[in-house]
């Protein structure tokens, strides 16, 4: 009996150290630690300033700029975007004063297609460059371009977004309801407040329908006056400027119209124009002479030009719908992020420029937008981004680190 | 003092064999094959369960089985895995079908003589795995099945008193069952790009594909076995690996809806507003590289080596312990040709890299001599295993992965019948593992694993046992 005891006791004590010997005690399962479950799975909704579209052109370098990527770094969160292959689809402008673009050979044309690296199941940038309010959450919008297809491979940015189960999310959209029409002088254009609200209330709701607990910030529309590629008239009275303007446009010849144009105009002028001019008389051009309000000769101060009651039309548009946005995120119980505080202290301190420095190659729009004069550029996205942590961190109670800006 | 020597013994076994690096294991082998071996945690070589499934685990020990024998059994496998997935948190679970394992031996030794004669039907190999649709796996396999069956007639012969050896051919059959996914991301357009590249997600499933096959092979089992003394028995088993060319498989393909609408054009036919069902339908139809058609693959059943004792030096107990070896190298590459496509897109060349594998296997079995319940038996087993597949190849077509085994058992005898039932419960403890596929060998784990899977597995066995 007791022989028979010790021997059914080293049976089990085999087992048991067997058993424990070939235990595996981890599978080794090495996850990034996101620095809160917050963010376990970010998505970034949006246009060209997500999807870190810079200088006129995309391409991966950019990508990895934008203020998204930089956002998920900080969370410490898984972040996919759809790489492009270098020089980009369409590659950046290199040289403000040639507009040679990135890559030889590069033109405004040039596309090149996703990185067979980047083709992943799940994004979490599913920004496309173009899209307004309209497009986030329909599967042919009016903006549709080759870049939507790259991205979304025929998804809309919300299912897209949703396909990553989303548990934090960013979204910036509207900027393009209201920025061509300002740029080319046609506020009347832009998207009207209903219309606005019916497509941001479907993208927003479709979002959070498909992720259930979901949080994030709903960005708000940049006010077009803190655009620098649209400059201040008085500067047509400046001889020097114009002169810049001639070269760009040669041979043509630039011819102010200084009944309108004046050093105390208050207009502002789309840059686009002297490419208008420049293209002229084919279509899409406008003729060599620049008047700063309308004119009885059409469209000579009207496209283009932004006089002060189509500012202010534009102005109170953004208000609009930045209203509806801010309401809606504490609807959503999301924060809510303001551009244009950030935007307003650099046009205050002259960081973003009245009037553009066109003999400058590399920085023809002061420090913080890129040479397109609409996006912007890499430090910009450093300090949306360091805005975003503060409104996160303290709508969330989060403990987001900033990123340096240095 | 036997005892001890014994313990010590078992516990030098166990500390030589798992924890050095030595592969032990299983990939889509079974052992389960008879009630009482599985109770016993399948050390059943040196000393087998006295009746007919010896012509699997011991061909050379049915000797020692007087007059006609036969076994019936059947084991329910019932496989309960799941994966989650990295990038999205979820946990997608298996689908596999409880499979059931059957086997039938019969044996005959004449009350003079020193031959016995048998037969085995049996399943050493087999596999089901199968997933959900929206598993993210799919593309590798949805479902993945081998049902194979060994018929071994069996011939042994007895030396003398100690020792007799047995053998016999082995005919197989084995049929094969695949069903895939078809990723649109990974196909080419017509300018040479592939879907990806032009945005379509990985993992858009626009086709699925169904391989179907069988095929026959031969092999061979031996075995050698020793009643060394009234108390210590060895023995040894070698059974040659059968390799399967399934030529003649049927491939079929059935077009899977994404619903996908481009955007915004690429260049021609990837225009905006074009529905993507509508640019790959053409592939499936007549003229299309996504039609029936034939398909071939092959397969290695690998030989296994089997090496083990037995003690019953203790009043009513028997203790078993084997070490057995599996050759899983040859388990190497897994083809899939389709021969009458029109261009070798289609083909595949699945990187397995499996290792050959060891196990150690420990088994007791006591017999109650109470008057209610005189030759009862009680048993009890465990094995360990690690992984045959390297940490590159734990895949939804066998997310392989280091298993322990926890085995009880009771054998019943009731005259010239008796019944064994077992239960087995499978612990693995999860394994990094990967959804895509391996294209080249300079792909590491760590690039390729992209969640866990988890495996655990409860089985279910009963044999009935005659005598005449």
């Amino acid at each position: 009996m007791f022989r028979r005891q010790h021997m059914i006791r080293g049976a089990l004590t085999i087992v048991s150290l067997a058993g424990a010997l070939s235990c595996t005690s981890d599978h080794g399962v090495i996850m990034t630690p996101v620095v809160n479950p917050l963010f376990r799975s970010y998505v970034a909704i949006g246009n060209s300033i997500t999807a870190g579209f810079q200088s006129d052109g995309i391409n991966d370098s950019t990508q990895q700029r934008s203020y998204a990527l930089l956002l998920a770094r900080q969370m410490n969160t898984r972040f996919a975007y759809p790489s492009l292959v270098n020089p980009g689809c369409r590659p950046p402008i290199a040289n403000f004063l040639t507009q040679a673009r990135v890559g030889t050979g590069s033109t405004s044309t040039t596309c090149l297609l996703r990185n067979p690296a980047s083709v992943t199941e799940i994004l979490n940038n599913v920004a496309v460059p173009g899209a307004g309010s309209g497009d986030a959450d329909t599967p042919v919008g009016p903006a549709g371009s080759t870049l939507t297809t790259l991205f979304l491979g025929g998804k809309t940015q919300v299912a897209k977004a949703l396909d990553a189960r989303p548990t934090f999310a960013t979204v910036w959209i509207g900027n393009n309801d209201v920025l061509q029409p300002a740029i080319t002088g046609i506020p009347g254009s832009a998207t009207p407040l209903t219309t606005f609200v019916t497509n941001y209330a479907k993208m927003i709701n479709d979002l959070v329908a498909g992720a259930p607990g979901i949080k994030g910030v709903l960005i708000g529309v940049g006010q077009t006056a803190n655009i620098p590629i649209l400059f201040s008239a008085a500067a047509l009275s400046n001889p020097a400027f114009v002169a810049g303007l001639n070269a760009a446009v040669a041979p043509k010849t630039i011819v102010v119209d200084v009944t309108t144009c004046t050093p105390t105009s208050t207009a502002r002028i789309g840059f686009p124009i002297i490419a208008a001019i420049r293209a002229f008389p084919a279509a899409g051009g406008h003729p060599p002479t620049i008047a700063c309000a309308k004119t009885a000769t059409p469209p000579i101060g009207d496209i283009f030009v932004l006089d002060a009651a189509e500012q202010i039309q534009v102005s109170d548009l953004v208000n609009s719908y930045n209203a509806y946005i801010r309401a809606k995120a504490d609807s959503i119980g999301f924060a809510y992020y303001d551009p244009n505080s950030l935007l307003n202290t650099l046009t205050a301190t002259g960081q973003i420029p009245a009037v553009p420095n066109i003999g400058s190659a590399t920085a023809p729009y002061g420090p913080y937008f890129s040479l397109d004069g609409v996006h912007p550029n890499t430090a910009a996205h450093i300090l949306i981004a360091n805005d975003l942590i503060t409104v996160i961190n303290a709508k969330f109670a989060t403990n987001l680190q900033k990123l340096p800006t240095t | 003092m036997k005892v001890y020597r014994l313990l010590r013994l078992s516990i030098g076994l166990v500390a030589l064999i798992l924890p050095g690096g030595v592969a032990a294991a299983q990939g889509f082998g079974l052992n389960e094959i008879g009630a009482c071996a599985l109770a016993r945690g399948f050390a059943n070589t040196g000393s087998p369960c006295k009746d007919a499934s010896m012509i699997y685990w011991n061909p050379g020990a049915t000797t020692t089985l007087p007059g006609w024998k036969s076994s019936i059994g059947v084991s329910a496998i019932a496989l309960n895995g799941d994966f989650k997935q990295d990038t999205t948190g979820r946990t997608f679970e298996q689908d596999a079908p409880v499979a059931w394992v059957p086997s039938l031996f019969v044996n005959y030794k004449p009350a003079t003589g020193k031959a016995s004669y048998g037969i085995g039907v049996y399943v050493p190999y087999g596999l089901t795995s199968q997933w959900h649709d929206d598993f993210p796996g799919r593309f590798r396999a949805l479902k993945a099945s081998i049902q194979t069956i060994y018929v071994q007639p069996n011939f042994a012969w007895q030396i003398n008193s100690k020792w007799s050896v047995g053998a016999g051919p082995i005919i197989a059959h084995s049929g094969v069952e695949l069903i895939q996914g078809i990723d649109l991301s990974e196909q080419l357009t017509p300018t040479g790009a592939t879907f990806g590249q032009l945005g379509i997600a990985r993992n858009t499933e626009f086709g699925r594909v169904r391989l179907k096959g069988d095929a026959m092979g031969f092999g061979a089992q031996i075995g050698a076995y020793g009643r060394l003394n009234s108390e210590w028995s060895v023995g040894a088993r070698f059974m040659l690996p059968i390799t399967f060319d399934y030529d003649d498989a049927d491939a079929t393909f059935t077009q899977i809806p994404t619903n996908l609408v481009l955007g915004g054009t690429v260049q021609p036919p990837f225009s905006a507003g074009t529905p993507v069902d509508a640019l790959v339908a053409p592939q499936f139809a007549a003229g299309g590289k996504l039609v029936a058609q034939k398909a071939t693959t092959k397969i290695t059943h690998p030989g296994q080596v089997s090496a083990g004792f037995g003690y019953t030096g203790v009043k009513n107990l028997g203790i078993n312990v084997d070490y057995a070896w599996v050759g899983w190298k040859r388990f190497d590459v897994l083809p899939v040709l389709f021969p009458n496509a029109p261009d070798t897109t289609l083909n595949r060349r699945l990187l397995e890299n499996y290792n050959n594998t060891s196990s150690l296997r420990i088994g007791a079995e006591y017999t109650l001599m109470q008057p209610n319940f005189r030759d009862w038996k009680l048993r009890g087993g465990f094995q360990a295993a690690a992984s045959a597949a390297p940490a590159e190849t734990v895949t939804p077509l066998l997310p392989e992965q280091d298993r322990n085994y926890f085995m009880l058992g009771v054998g019943v005898p009731w005259g010239r019948y008796s019944v064994d039932a077992s239960y087995a419960y499978i612990r693995t403890a999860g394994a990094r593992g990967r959804i895509v596929e391996r294209t080249n060998v300079a792909q590491t784990a760590a690039q390729l694993n992209t969640g866990v899977y988890t495996l655990n597995a409860q089985i279910f066995a009963v044999s009935f046992q005659a005598s005449f």
